[in-house]
Parts: C-alpha cells; structure tokens; sequence
C-alpha cells in the first residue's frame, strides 16, 4: 500500500490524496493535536499538512525513510508553525494555546484505542518513558528543549529516548511484530 | 565500526525523531546503506513509531477530506489561521446605514421566531433528539469502524508475514507425553524476527506452565513462558537453531527444561 501511494504521489495523480488520507489522516491529526488542542486551528493544519505533502511530493525519498516518518514530520512542523504564529497573535492574551500544550488533562479527545487489551498494555509503558516519546515524537520536543522541560542532563535524556523506544517496542511486540513492520517494508536487505 | 555500539547510541532513534543535524542524518543513511543491521534496526524504530502514532490517532471530521481536495485542487494554500484577522472592516462607511435599517429587518424576523417557536417548539425538541442520538451513532459506528481496520490491518499484516520470502515456517509437534499437540515458529532471517503461534495446546495442569527453547548446538536457549492464547506472540530472534522445544515447567519457567513435550526440527 504504502509503495502504491508513493507511486501515485510522484506521479502526481490525487487519489494519492485520498489514499493518504484514508490511511494516515487519523494518526496525523492526533499528533497536531497533541501541539494544538485547539480542534479548529488544528483541522486547518491537518488541511495546510496535505497540502504540504501534495507540494512537496518530489522531496519525498523512500532510502531516507518511511513514508509515515515524513509525513509525521511535516505535521509535527506545521503544528509547531502554526502555535508560533497562534501565540504571536494572542501575544496579549493570558491563556494562550502554549499554556494548554503538554497538558494532556486538556485535551477532550480520546484516541483510538477501543481495545482494553491493548490501552493496558499502552498504559503499561513507563510513565517517564512514555512522556519522552510524547515530548519529542508528538509535540516535537528538541532534546535540549525536552531535557529542560524534564529537568535531567541533556545525556540521561539521550539514552533514556532509546530505551523509551525499545520498551515501547517490547510492549508492542506482541501486536504481531508491530503489524509486520507496518506491512509495508522494503525487503531489499 | 562497532555495530552494535553504534545501534545502542541511540543515534538511529534520534533519526527517526527527526533531531538530528544533516550532517549527521547522512552519516546514518551512510551507515545504513553499508550495514543490513542497521538498515533493520532502524525500520523496526520506524515502525514501531508509526504502530504508535496509529494507535494514538483520533478521527478528523468528515468534511475535512472534501476541503483539503477542493484546496488541492485549487491549487490554492491559504495560510492556516487566517480566518480570524481583518473581518471587521471591510463594511467601513456602511456601518450606520445598516443600523437604520435594523429595526425593518428585525421586526419580521422576530416575528416569525415568536410563531416558530409556538409551533415549532416540541418538533424541534424531536428533532435535536433525534439529531443528537444520529451523532452518537455515527461516533460509535466511527469506533467500530476504526477497531475493524486495525483488526483487518493486523490479519493482512499475518498474512504478509506468514507469506514473506524470508519467513520460514517450522511445525512443532507433540511428543508421546502430549500428543496432538501443535504449535508453530514462524521466523523472518532478514528482519530478525519470531512469533510463536499456539495451535492445539491443553491447558497445563495447575501450577504448572509452558515455556519455548531454541536448541542451538545442543544448547537449549530459553524464550520465555507462556500462556496459550489466541494471538502469536513475539518471542527474541535465534539465528540460526538446530530446533524449537516447549515444555512443561513450574509456574514462572526453569532455566534448563525438565520436561520436554513438543518438538519441531529446524531445516535447513
């Protein structure tokens, strides 16, 4: 699927768009929101990210990655842009959208995971893990930036973003090796 | 350069997070057009990211898809957050004279507000029932939906990995003390990774558990204990054994098996 969609995407035929769409349009406007709580603004990033990614299909090269961590980098990009210029507009206001932002009391949404199995075993990740990957994955942290944030020497951050990674992998493990490496790796170890 | 020391840096995660300078970025693409291990090292970090971001994905509106078409096609990209600057002037000079009008264009409204709401009141109570009840629905259906897609994701990626040129099957069966039995290894030489699947297993007696071995050499390597479930579970990769074994042992495992039950022969 994925290969298809990039094919479709370099030849610039739209139903990439919707194919994008269908299949990423979720995971994606979950991380805007975890930067923009803000439901309308966040939708507007949501719309000014595919446009992005239509623009900008001929940057993307399958050797650098996977189709997802291009994709989650524009968004997260976007997202950041866009809650710059957010709080320079709300300069004067007291409650601007950064307040909210690492806050996750504050967000109304509940993500996907129906699934009581699998919430548990999500919810099983270390809270100090779980909070690096939020920091740098989700909201697009830099390490200084997330290491301040946590209060801990720009090294322990370092090495505590591996193992973060690697228990998060264990965790998911079980999900038949992380649904075959999201079914869509090219084999040409 | 040492391998493994360079994927317990830390720097293929950092990739993947996109906190790397770009100099530093090539250096890894480098690597990982040299290395097959790094090169898969790195696709299970990717993946294992995207798995997350899917399952922490929430539903954007409906309408959303028609918009981002219809911009796209445009070919037009207004800025994000541009709506709510620069509305209230654009009237200017119009101002008072829409004002003096107000009363002529206030007073048929009300009215017509005043007779609705005799009688439109309760068949509008309804229908703001029934419209709340359609919305419900639609979220329910919309979890539904979602749960079908990751549950017909995960039975196509089993399929894909079941069928994967790299992956080898190795049947495991029952021995005398268990006969019947049947479990499956299924293993992928270019990603190094194993699932183990439960296909007829009693239930072991109380106190007791099942745990899976690799025999390398005539070395048994214990991957762990485990309880039958529907699902395969993941289990540490062995390159290269001469056999999977699962046994009977006391709650919590052993660390050399006591009581082999099921065996199944690697071939090479």
């Amino acid at each position: 699927m994925e290969s298809n969609i990039v094919a479709l995407l370099k030849q610039r035929d739209k139903e990439a768009i919707e194919l994008l769409y269908e299949h990423y349009s979720p995971a994606l406007y979950g991380m805007i929101l975890r930067i923009i709580p803000n439901e309308a603004l966040a939708q507007e990033v949501l719309q000014d990210v595919f446009v992005k990614i239509w623009n900008n299909a001929d940057k993307y090269d399958a050797d650098k990655g996977k189709l997802f961590t291009w994709l989650a980098q524009i968004a997260r990009n976007a997202a950041k842009d866009a809650l710059r210029s957010s709080q320079y507009k709300q300069d004067a206001k007291t409650d601007s959208l950064a307040d909210n932002v690492g806050n996750d009391s504050s967000l109304s949404h509940n993500p996907r995971i129906t699934d009581s199995g699998l919430r548990k075993t999500i919810d099983g990740l270390d809270e100090k893990y779980r909070e690096i990957i939020d920091l740098l994955y989700f909201q697009g942290y830099s390490h200084s930036e997330a290491a301040k944030k946590l209060d801990i020497p720009i090294g322990t951050l370092k090495s505590r973003v591996r193992k973060a990674i690697l228990e998060l992998r264990k965790i998911l493990g079980n999900e038949l090796i992380i649904i075959f490496l999201m079914m869509t790796i090219n084999t040409n170890l | 350069m040492n391998i493994q020391e360079y994927i317990a840096s830390g720097i293929l995660e950092q990739y993947v997070l996109g906190t790397l300078s770009s100099g530093e970025e090539r250096e890894v693409l480098a690597n990982a057009a040299q290395y097959p291990e790094i090169h898969a090292e790195l696709k299970k970090i990717e993946a294992a990211l995207e798995r997350y971001a899917m399952l922490n994905a929430i539903i954007p509106p409906e309408e959303l898809k028609a918009e981002i078409l219809k911009k796209i096609d445009d070919g037009t990209a207004p800025p994000p957050s541009s709506q709510s600057d620069d509305k209230s002037d654009k009237s200017g000079g119009g101002f008072g004279t829409l004002l003096s009008w107000l009363p002529y264009i206030l007073l048929p409204l009300l009215l017509l507000t005043a007779v609705w709401g005799y009688f439109g009141h309760q068949g509008n109570k309804d229908a703001q029932e029934a419209r709340l009840k359609m919305g419900q629905d639609l979220t329910d259906c919309r979890t539904k939906n979602g749960d079908l897609i990751d549950t017909l994701t995960f039975y196509r990626a089993a399929i894909k990995f079941v069928n994967d040129k790299n992956t080898r099957a190795v049947a495991m069966t029952g021995n005398e003390k268990l006969p019947g039995a049947s479990t499956t290894i299924h293993t992928n030489t270019a990603f190094k990774v194993t699932y183990f699947a439960v296909n007829e297993l009693p239930p072991p007696p109380e106190g007791k558990q099942y745990q899976l071995w690799a025999i390398k050499d005539g070395t048994p390597q214990s991957l762990g204990v485990f309880d039958i479930s529907p699902d395969p579970i993941a289990v540490d990769y062995v390159s290269n054994p001469d056999a999977y074994a699962v046994s009977l042992e006391q709650r919590g495992g052993v660390a050399v098996p006591t009581d082999v039950r099921i065996v199944g022969a690697v071939k090479s």
